[in-house]
């Protein structure tokens, strides 16, 4: 594929998101819950739709295929395990963290944990946590987004200018217009995930099979091996009980929660994303299989998908390419609008509680932009630590999730069993991480889960709960009750 | 959805989604197998959390 077709590509989607954003940010109101959530005002299908681009990373297109070529189904499994808990957590926490929102005015999920655990520096120790995971994990869309460019072009256009243009995209329709302009550009760039992904899955059924029909007999009778499961238990657990957490550890997913206009909205919003999720998972591990059959023994098995795309027409490449460009973008562009959210909330007010709306909302831009610089330091190193601590980020913020379940459930729990369980299961899981060490052969989150798990209860059993926690719970139960949600 | 209600519905779908690809599936090297499976079950979960949300009205 020529640089030119690459950069026209690159520079109309640009323009696409752009307009989509002039058009949110017309009915953008002024204050930080308006910048922050869109004013909770978005509808179902937009709320469903920036759910799912921000969920669906250019992972999907990329590491998934290539963990579907190496490993077979497993991929699917550890894919499907995610999607069937993130919606049974949305039917529980959905509802939940919405009320919350609504009551305390909460802006960030951290501000939540702050509020029931009164204690701002549980808000802070979360937002902490979010930065050292999310700043690395963010740095690998923009390496994605450089070495995709630079890979599909044979070094035509540079590493370094698909990394500036997807930095430039995801950041400026975000520190334009906040979540509205975000939530709006996601919605386009998920139904051209969506949209590009199944033409491109039948378009490689008809020209290199026949048919879907053909694809799967030919699969099954070349290619059993990729159709029988047999990863090592560690290893599935591993990868997936992070994921399996990731709707409510994850700030840039459950601060979604606090944005539909209503509950029905938010309804659409689960039901929307798990159809996206389902039919994308499916699809994206189709292209793996396909991509074992037409082009086997690829030394790299993440760069099946870009094999694969340069056997494709030139139109359907580029077509595939913005998709997966889609994908990363609308990712990055929310990490950094939430992190930002996360700067000013739980870190500058906690410092300095007098800050005004409007000194937050032009702190939080300016954060975004150095949030940008950063990632795009991170990604021009492309150092082999940096995809270390961007696969730490799941796991790592995985330790959030019993001072996050304790918070809703719990009235014993304490702060200081969920500063402890935060901070030493965090250190805990990174050492392990950083080291290489599994113990056993088990992956650092189920090491660091189940610690932090130990360390929330027991610490939280020697001491106080909050006065208010019995209330907080109290009252949402019986709202909860009143509109028959429980 | 009670907590308690959550916690038994969730250990018991982690259990089936995956023990039964281990136990019974794990060498069946055909699309109807694991790959069959998974994507039922997800699905069943999926149809199950639409039939619970019928009741998230806002008056």
């Amino acid at each position: 594929m020529s640089g030119a077709t690459i950069i026209i590509a690159m520079v109309g989607w640009t323009i696409v998101a752009l307009l989509v954003a002039a058009a949110a940010r017309r009915g953008m109101g002024e204050g930080a819950t308006e910048f922050f959530l869109g004013g909770r005002r978005i509808r179902g299908f937009v709320s469903g739709m920036t759910y799912a681009a921000t969920t669906y990373s250019a992972f999907m297109l990329v590491g998934l295929v290539g963990l579907t070529y190496a490993r077979g189904v497993g991929a699917l499994g550890f894919e499907m395990t995610y999607l069937i808990f993130t919606v049974l957590f949305l039917l529980v926490f959905g509802p939940r963290f919405w009320l919350v929102g609504k009551r305390y005015d909460h802006i960030t999920p951290p501000e939540l944990l702050g509020t029931r655990y009164e204690n701002k520096w549980v808000a802070f120790t979360a937002a902490i946590v979010s930065f050292v995971m999310l700043i690395p994990y963010s740095s690998v869309q923009l390496i994605g987004a450089g070495l995709l460019v630079e890979g599909l072009t044979g070094g035509a256009v540079p590493f370094f200018v698909g990394v500036l243009v997807m930095a430039l995209l995801s950041g400026i329709t975000a520190i334009w217009a906040g979540m509205r302009s975000v939530s709006w550009t996601d919605a386009v760039q998920a139904l051209t995930m969506i949209v590009t992904s199944v033409i491109a899955i039948l378009f490689v059924f008809y020209h290199f099979f026949g048919s879907p029909g053909e694809f799967f007999a030919t699969l099954t009778e070349s290619r059993p091996d990729l159709l029988e499961f047999d990863w090592p238990p560690a290893f599935f657990v591993g990868i997936t009980l992070p994921w399996a957490f990731f709707a409510l550890t994850n700030p840039q997913v459950s601060q979604r929660l606090f944005i539909p206009d209503r509950l029905r909205s938010m309804r659409r919003m689960v039901l929307y994303f798990a159809a996206f999720g389902f039919l994308y998972t499916i699809i994206s591990t189709l292209f793996g299989f396909a991509a074992a059959e037409i082009i086997p023994d690829l030394e790299n098995p993440d760069s099946a998908m870009p094999a694969l795309l340069a056997r494709l027409p030139v139109g359907l490449s580029v077509i595939i390419f913005v998709g997966i460009f889609a994908a990363a973008s609308s990712t990055l562009g929310s990490i950094v609008l939430t992190l930002s959210s996360l700067f000013t909330r739980d870190v500058v007010k906690v410092l300095r509680p007098e800050i005004s709306e409007r000194s937050e909302r032009l702190l939080a831009q300016g954060a975004m932009v150095v949030l940008l610089l950063l990632c795009i330091g991170f990604a021009s190193l492309q150092l082999g630590l940096i995809a270390v601590l961007s696969s730490m980020a799941s796991g790592g913020l995985l330790v959030m999730a019993p001072a996050i379940i304790g918070a809703f459930f719990w009235k014993r729990a304490t702060a200081a069993g969920a500063l402890t369980s935060m901070i030493i299961g965090g250190v805990v899981t990174a050492s392990l991480y950083l080291t290489g060490w599994y113990p056993l052969g088990w992956w650092p989150p189920v090491w660091g889960g189940g610690l932090t798990t130990v360390l929330f209860i027991a610490v939280s059993l020697v001491t106080t709960a909050p006065a208010g926690a019995g209330r907080f719970i109290d009252e949402l139960t019986a709202e909860l009750e009143a509109r028959k949600l429980r | 959805m009670k907590g308690i209600t959550f916690l038994v519905l969730a250990v018991v779908i982690a259990a089936i989604d995956i023990l039964v690809p281990y136990l019974i599936l794990a060498q069946t090297g055909s699309f109807w197998a694991s790959f069959f499976f998974w994507c039922v079950i997800t699905l069943a979960v999926i149809v199950y959390v639409g039939i619970a949300t019928r009741r998230w009205r806002d008056n």
